[in-house]
């Protein structure tokens, strides 16, 4: 591959992890991702409970150990979002997840992986036409802000087994990406008609610490209960490093900073000045905590239900990392469904199947950062939903194809009502790593 | 291979009122001001003046320098005419009227430097304080009485023209082993003329420029028969690269601390101060969308418009420095930034906001403004503009600006 083509497809790949364009994702860091894996996205659960096989997570590396085959996976998703107030629709899709797992005799379990951690792509007008009266001049404003980019995630990830009933896990989450915000002021003055534009870009970088235990100490006679819970916090803050660009006014209306521009970009003493490099730390502090359980009602059936608060523990002391000055500071998700899992040695075509269901619910609480105006307060959203999933299990290393679909009720303070449709599709691909082959005779 | 989508269809609608960015205005007072005076300087000018005022601004006479080479092809010089194959059949100097027609019969005479060399007058230094027609040494060459072609088959009409026979100066401008060879005339009215008349300069450009034109014929041609034979007269152009009309001002200085003039005969100059520019405060990385600076009139609201030059000053004024009528410019400024020629309703608005926008950058102190009237208005006009505080008559300064 030449190196050309190496970086295309990097490039493809950064770009497809864009989602958004809700007004939601021009809050603080952007859109957080929820289900990165089909499987997790069928139970509408976070990934801390086995989804994706019977006693597997994907998500969760305590659950690990007993993953027959080293397994490399690769999640591809796509959102629809419909606004039935403004009667606007969008799609957008990329990839979710690709990650490689590989235990080690039953005793760990270790594993790489590519997610985003936030996304952002939206493009907002503003529906308030300003009008400003001076000198006898009538000035008519009005806004618009473009934004995209999100922060991807590097995730380490390490299973051990403590006992015979119980496993740990421990993931860490590199943080790294950047977003790029464009804020579009117009000023109309008689037939003068002038864009002025105004540039940011974030840098950002951290690293989060996840630990996981999953227990099935406990159960009701033959049913087996697991148990699991998570902890996330931060082991090293995360670090932004803002760009503010000067403004420039498009005087050719082409969108770009050229020669035609204000002021010209080129000529004496360097015009316009550099940008103006802010490095901000603790603005985004996750933390996380997350239980669930999992209940064998039969060999294939199992009742799972979790629960999760995450907060941004950080200050709210500045609006550079946001398109808005909004920003989400906390959200609790709840979910609880039911999968028939796929028999492990299938006597008929269905029992290569699994099945997943459920229901969730996720509040947000947003702040407002800064406000000119008295009447802007801190509201919430409330997402509600319906997740259906299938997985095919096919072959001897038990590769499997995975198709979770959400439906979501969008609605908050505001009277906002929006359908979310989300789907995902992964294949995951199973095979024995580092076993000596037997020599052909 | 994968296969990725990303589509958006519609753009959201949302109040973004509050964020981002902002528009805000500034009203800046306590502007000042101060008139000063050089002598007056028109090399730059596109007219050449002749006669007296009636504001009493005199221009006696005008000094013209015109090029070594011709513009016409074959590229000739004055030495290369020299040549004794090339007869020389007349050289007249042309001067072009700035009006399209003749009211009142003029004659005007012309001059030449015998001994003068070519440092005769400077563009852009000489003036009724460093040079006098008496200390000239001047030769009288002829005269000529300002006229008008009979308009052509087409009925176009060309502009009156003087045109001085200078064929006797010509072998002095061809003489390159003088040390005294100039290339300089000087015109002056024979009689005292009833008012100004202006003719047009070399800034006018190339066709109506001041001008030598010499009609030559070559006798060197041998045609196929081994005869010499007379070939058709060619014309070579000579135009004028610098030329001055000298102007003497009236008497008298502007002393009115409450006004500030502008002028190009009485060269009257201001300095303008915005004292607070340094405290005002405009967010980092502002873009200045306006800054108007304006005037109100004196006496006159019907003033037609005009051009303003601006530049910003460089070096600290002392105000003290430039009172009285001063031999030189003294203050040091950056290029015109800003040519401005709106005038109305009483007042003058002037767009400083490059100057801002730099000054916000810091590439440039506030040192102040120098404001000068451009080359294209007619010197003899003065215009004046309130300056002291008084109230809705004093100049003010809104600057409108944008800033995340």
């Amino acid at each position: 591959m030449s190196l050309l083509n190496r970086y295309t497809k990097i490039f493809l790949i950064m770009i497809s992890l864009c989602y958004g364009q809700d007004v939601y994702s021009a809050y603080g860091v952007g859109e957080l991702t929820f289900a990165s894996n089909a499987a997790v996205m069928g139970i509408g659960s976070n990934g801390l409970m086995p989804s994706f096989q019977e006693y597997i997570s994907l998500s969760n590396p305590s659950t690990w150990l007993r993953i027959p085959f080293a397994y490399v996976s690769l999640n591809y998703g796509g959102t629809q979002i419909k606004d039935r107030d403004y009667d606007y629709n969008n799609v957008l899709s990329g990839l979710n997840q690709f990650q490689f797992i590989l235990p080690i005799k039953g005793r760990y379990a270790v594993g790489v992986g590519f997610q985003p951690f936030s996304s952002q792509l939206y493009s907002l007008e503003s529906d308030d036409i300003n009008e400003k009266f001076i000198e006898g001049d009538t000035l008519t404003i009005n806004k618009a802000i473009n934004g995209s980019g999100g922060i991807s995630e590097l995730i380490f990830s390490l299973g051990a087994k403590l006992t015979e009933k119980e496993q740990l896990g421990l993931k860490l989450e590199y943080l790294f990406g950047s977003n790029r915000r464009q804020t579009v002021f117009n000023i109309k003055e008689g037939e003068h008609d002038l864009d002025y534009i105004y540039n940011q870009r974030n840098i950002y970088n951290g690293t989060l610490i996840n630990g996981y235990f999953s227990s099935h100490r406990l159960g009701f006679g033959s049913r087996i209960l697991r148990l699991s819970g998570s902890v996330k916090s931060v082991l090293h803050p995360v670090h932004i490093n803002h760009f503010s660009f000067q403004p420039f006014e498009d005087s050719n209306g082409n969108g770009y900073y050229d020669i035609a521009d204000y002021p010209r970009p080129s000529g004496v003493d360097s015009i316009p000045p550099a940008a103006i490099d802010t490095i901000l730390n603790n603005q985004i502090r996750p933390f996380e905590y997350a239980f669930g359980f999992d209940l064998e009602l039969t060999e294939m059936i199992h009742v799972q239900g979790e629960l999760s608060s995450w907060s941004d523990l950080a200050d709210s002391g500045t609006k550079l990392i946001s398109g808005l000055n909004q920003r989400v500071v906390a959200y609790r998700h709840l979910n609880i469904g039911l999968i028939r899992f796929a028999r492990v040695l299938p006597r008929i075509w269905h029992e290569s199947l699994h099945f997943r269901a459920g229901i969730f619910q996720r509040a947000y609480e947003i702040e407002n950062q800064f406000s000119h105006n008295d009447y802007a307060v801190d509201y919430k959203i409330n997402d509600l939903g319906i997740s259906i999933g299938l997985g095919v299990k096919f072959g001897v290393t038990k590769n499997q194809i995975d198709f979770g679909f959400n439906l979501i009720n969008r609605s908050d303070s505001h009277n906002s009502d929006k359908l979310i449709t989300n789907f995902n599709i992964g294949i995951s691909i199973g095979d024995l790593w580092f076993v000596k082959r037997r020599v052909k005779k | 291979m994968l296969i990725f989508l990303s589509c958006m269809e519609d753009t959201v609608t949302v109040d973004l009122m509050d964020d981002g960015m902002y528009h805000d205005t500034l009203y800046v007072r306590g502007i000042t001001g101060f008139t000063y005076q050089t002598p007056p300087q028109l090399g730059n000018s596109t007219l050449l003046y002749f006669g007296t005022d009636s504001n009493g601004f005199q221009n006696p006479f005008a000094f013209f320098r015109v090029s070594s080479n011709s513009i016409t092809t074959p590229v000739e010089t004055f030495a290369s005419l020299n040549d004794s194959t090339i007869e020389i059949d007349s050289a007249k100097f042309i001067l072009t009227f700035n009006e399209d027609s003749i009211t009142t019969g003029m004659i005007f005479d012309l001059f030449y430097f015998q001994e003068g060399g070519d440092s005769i007058f400077s563009e852009s230094e000489s003036n009724y304080l460093n040079i006098t027609e008496h200390d000239l040494n001047s030769t009288y060459i002829g005269s000529s009485r300002l006229s008008q072609k009979e308009p052509d088959s087409l009925g176009t009409t060309s502009f009156p023209t003087l045109s001085f026979n200078v064929s006797e100066i010509l072998d002095s401008f061809s003489d390159t082993s003088s040390e005294n060879r100039n290339l300089t005339v000087m015109i002056k009215p024979k009689f005292e003329l009833a008012g100004v008349f202006s003719f047009k300069s070399s800034e006018s450009g190339f066709t109506y420029a001041p001008q030598i034109q010499v009609f030559t014929h070559d006798t060197a041609f041998v045609d196929s028969t081994g005869d010499s034979v007379v070939v058709d007269t060619i014309s070579h152009t000579f135009i004028s690269t610098d030329d001055l009309s000298i102007i003497i001002p009236p008497d008298g200085i502007d002393e009115n601390p409450n006004n500030i003039s502008l002028g190009r005969g009485m060269t009257y100059k201001a300095i303008i101060q915005i004292p607070d520019l340094d405290s005002i405060s405009i967010p980092q990385q502002a873009i200045i969308t306006q800054a108007e600076l304006s005037f109100f009139y004196v006496n006159d609201t019907s003033q037609s418009n005009f051009y303003l030059q601006i530049h910003p000053i460089t070096d600290t004024v002392s105000i003290a420095e430039l009172q009285g009528l001063l031999l030189d410019d003294p203050l040091v400024t950056e290029p015109s930034l800003i040519a401005v020629n709106l005038s109305n309703n009483g007042r003058i608005s002037l767009n400083i906001r490059e100057y801002l926008q730099l000054h916000h950058f810091g590439y440039i102190q506030n040192q102040g403004l120098k404001m000068e009237v451009a080359n294209t208005v007619s010197p003899f006009n003065t215009y004046s503009f309130y300056i002291s505080n008084l109230d809705s008559l004093a100049p003010k300064l809104i600057i409108h600006y944008v800033a995340p």
